[in-house]
C-alpha cells in the first residue's frame, strides 16, 4: 500500500516540470529468459514483455517511471507459465550529463494458475551514459542494487540485483532517441520454513526507442 | 436646225462662263501678286504673275498688260532690268497707251524712265521683243543630301541634312520613326529663298536623345504662292557606336586564397575503450552476476554476444567518425574576405566603367541604301 502511494506521488509529479523540463519517453520491449534454480533443479521460461518508460528532469533530479508486462512460459509441469506485471518508480540525481545516482522502488507481480506472489524491490540505483566521441553515440550502463526487498508476506530476497549494459544513439538535430542493451537480473529466495533456497535470474535484450523533448 | 442652235449656243455660253471663271482666277493672282509688290516681295509676285501670264491661263488682254507691266516693276524691284523692259515691251506691244504714272510709286527710281525709253523703242519701230519674257512657271523641287554613314558624339553632334529648293521657296524637312511616320520627333525650316543645310540634334521634342532605330526624314518646300514641292524622304537608321568596354577578369582560382580551416586529428582512444569496455562487461554479465547453479551446464546467452558485439562496433564506429575535426584560422579567413571584397570592388569598378562608356557611345547615323 505504502509502495502505491509513493508511486502515485511520483506520478503525480510528473506533469509539473512536463511543461519546462526535459522530457523522454520510450516503448521497450524485453526478451527475456528465466531461470529457476529450485531443489537442485533449474528451470527455464521465455517470454516476450512490452512496456514503456518515462522520465522528467527538475534541475538536477529526474524521476522516471517504467512498466514491463508479459508472460513466461515453457518451463514445464513444475514450473507453471506466469503473467508478470513489474512497475517502478525511480529518482534520480545527475551529478554530470553521464553520470546519475539515485533510488529505485519496484513492483513486480507474478500471476499463475497457483495464485498470485507479489515482490517489492527497493534500493539504490547508478546509470552512467559515457559518450562515445561521436555526437548522439554513448554507452549505457546500469547497475540496481536493491538489498531492501522482499516477497510479500513471505520470505526476504537475499540478493536482488539488475543491471543493463549496452549502447544508445540519439541523431543530432532530432529527438529521437534509440537503446539497445543487455539486460540481466538475479534474485536470490531466502528459505521459508519447509520451503528451500530459491534462485531466479531474468536475462535478455531490451531494445527501447523513444524521443527526448527539451533536451 | 433649231435643235443645232441650241447646241451651239448652249457650248457658247459654257466657254464665256469658263472664260469669265478663268479671268476671275487670274485678277485674284494678279491681286496677289500686286499686294506681294506692296510688301516689297518682288520674288513672291513674280510667281503669281507668272501663273497668270500662262498660256493657258485665260488672261484677257486688258489683264495681260496689267500683269506684264506689274511683272517688269518686279523685275525693276529685283535689279533685273533687262527682264524687266522685256515685260514693258510685251506690254507696249499689246496696248501702246498704255500709262505706269500710276505705279510710280511702287518703284521711283526707275520705273518711268525704263518703261518710256521701251515705250519709245516702240515707238520707233524698233525690233519687236523676242520670245515672251514669261514661260510657264517651272515646278518645284526640293533636293536633299545626308551623309551616307556617320558618327556623332552624343553632346554637340549634328546630323547635317543639306536641302536646295529648285527656286525661291522656304524649304522644310521633317523626321519621324520610320514605324510612326506621322508622329515627327523634329522639324525646322530654312528661311524662304535659302539653300543650306538644317543640323539635326538626335534629339526629340523633349530633348532627350532619340532611341535608336529608323527614322524616316521628309523634305519639301513651299513657295510663297502656296505651291508645294513634292516631298523627298530618305531613312537613317540611327544605332549605338561600339563602346570600347573592358573585360571582366576571371574568377578568382581556388588557388588564390589560403586554407579557412585546418583539419585537427580527434580521433580518442576513450571511446573505442569505453565500447570496448562495455562490450566485454556485456559479454561476462551472466557469469559475474549470475548464479553457478544457473548457468552450469547451460547453453551461454547468445543475446549477450549479440549486444556486446553491437557495443564494441559502436565504440569502433565512434573512434573511426571522430577521426578529425575543423578548426577555424581566423587570419586565413580575414585575409580570403579582404580578397574577395577587392576582386569585388575592381569588377564592380569595371562594369560601372563599362555602363558609363555604353551610355556616352556615340551614336551612328548610316543613310539606309548607303554603303554597307
Amino acid at each position: 500500500m505504502r509502495f502505491r502511494a509513493s508511486l502515485v506521488l511520483a506520478l503525480g509529479f510528473c506533469p509539473i516540470g512536463a511543461a519546462a523540463q526535459p522530457l523522454s519517453g520510450f516503448g521497450q520491449a524485453f526478451n527475456v529468459e528465466r531461470r529457476i534454480y529450485y531443489q537442485g533443479a533449474v528451470y527455464q521460461q521465455t517470454g516476450l514483455w512490452y512496456g514503456a518508460i518515462g522520465a522528467v528532469r527538475l534541475g538536477s533530479l529526474q524521476v522516471g517511471v517504467s512498466a514491463l508486462m508479459g508472460t513466461a512460459s515453457g518451463g514445464g509441469a513444475t514450473s507453471p507459465d506466469i503473467q508478470i506485471r513489474t512497475t517502478a518508480v525511480t529518482l534520480h540525481y545527475i551529478l554530470a550529463p553521464w553520470i546519475a545516482l539515485g533510488v529505485q522502488a519496484e513492483a513486480r507481480r507474478f500471476e499463475s494458475d497457483a495464485g498470485v506472489t507479489m515482490w517489492r524491490l527497493i534500493g539504490g540505483n547508478v546509470r552512467l551514459e559515457p559518450g562515445l566521441g561521436v555526437a548522439g553515440l554513448r554507452g549505457i550502463a546500469e547497475i540496481s542494487v536493491l538489498p531492501a526487498s522482499s516477497v510479500s508476506g513471505g520470505p526476504s530476497l537475499q540478493t536482488a540485483m539488475q543491471a543493463a549494459i549496452g549502447a544508445g544513439f540519439a541523431p543530432s538535430g532530432s529527438p529521437l532517441d534509440l537503446r539497445l542493451v543487455y539486460r540481466f537480473e538475479r534474485y536470490d529466495v531466502a528459505a521459508s520454513g519447509a520451503s528451500p533456497e530459491r534462485y531466479e535470474q531474468f536475462r535478455g535484450i531490451v531494445a527501447q526507442v523513444g524521443i527526448r523533448l527539451g533536451r | 436646225m433649231r435643235l443645232q442652235n441650241a447646241l451651239i449656243g448652249l457650248l457658247l455660253v459654257a466657254a464665256h462662263a469658263r472664260a469669265a471663271r478663268a479671268q476671275g482666277d487670274v485678277a485674284t493672282l494678279i491681286t496677289a501678286a500686286r499686294s506681294q509688290l506692296d510688301q516689297f516681295n518682288p520674288d513672291s509676285a513674280s510667281a503669281y504673275l507668272e501663273r497668270a501670264l500662262a498660256p493657258n491661263s485665260g488672261a484677257s488682254r486688258e489683264q495681260r498688260v496689267r500683269a506684264y507691266v506689274l511683272y517688269g516693276i518686279a523685275q525693276l524691284t529685283a535689279k533685273n532690268v533687262s527682264a524687266a523692259r522685256l515685260a514693258f515691251r510685251q506690254a507696249l506691244q499689246i496696248n501702246p497707251g498704255e500709262r505706269v504714272d500710276s505705279l510710280e510709286f511702287l518703284e521711283p527710281e526707275d520705273l518711268l524712265r525704263e518703261f518710256n525709253s521701251e515705250r519709245l523703242a516702240a515707238a520707233s519701230g524698233a525690233e519687236a521683243a523676242p520670245a515672251p519674257v514669261v514661260a510657264a512657271a517651272a515646278p518645284l523641287t526640293v533636293q536633299m543630301a545626308l551623309p551616307e554613314d556617320t558618327i556623332l558624339p552624343l553632346t554637340d553632334g549634328r546630323l547635317p541634312i543639306l536641302l536646295a529648293p529648285s527656286r525661291t521657296a522656304r524649304a522644310s524637312v521633317a523626321i519621324a520613326p520610320a514605324g510612326a511616320p506621322s508622329v515627327p520627333v523634329w522639324t525646322d525650316t530654312l528661311a524662304s529663298g535659302a539653300a543650306g543645310a538644317l543640323g539635326w540634334d538626335l534629339r526629340g521634342r523633349d530633348g532627350a536623345l532619340v532611341p535608336p532605330g529608323r527614322y524616316r526624314i521628309s523634305a519639301t518646300a513651299v513657295d510663297t504662292t502656296g505651291v508645294s514641292a513634292p516631298t523627298v524622304t530618305r531613312v537613317v537608321v540611327i544605332a549605338r557606336a561600339p563602346a570600347d568596354t573592358q573585360a571582366l577578369p576571371p574568377p578568382l582560382p581556388r588557388s588564390a586564397f589560403l586554407p579557412e580551416f585546418a583539419s585537427v586529428s580527434h580521433r580518442s582512444a576513450s571511446g573505442l575503450l569505453v565500447g570496448a569496455g562495455l562490450g566485454a562487461a556485456v559479454a561476462l554479465l551472466p557469469s559475474a552476476l549470475g548464479r553457478p547453479e544457473l548457468n552450469k551446464g547451460l547453453a551461454s546467452d547468445g543475446t549477450a554476444y549479440l549486444v556486446a558485439g553491437s557495443v564494441t562496433v559502436a565504440g569502433v564506429i565512434a573512434f573511426l567518425a571522430g577521426g578529425s575535426e575543423r578548426h577555424p584560422l581566423p587570419e586565413n579567413a580575414q585575409r580570403n574576405a579582404a580578397l574577395r571584397e577587392q576582386d569585388a570592388a575592381s569588377r564592380a569598378a569595371i562594369v560601372e566603367a563599362n555602363a558609363r562608356v555604353k551610355a556616352n557611345a556615340p551614336l551612328r547615323v548610316r543613310l539606309e541604301g548607303g554603303r554597307p
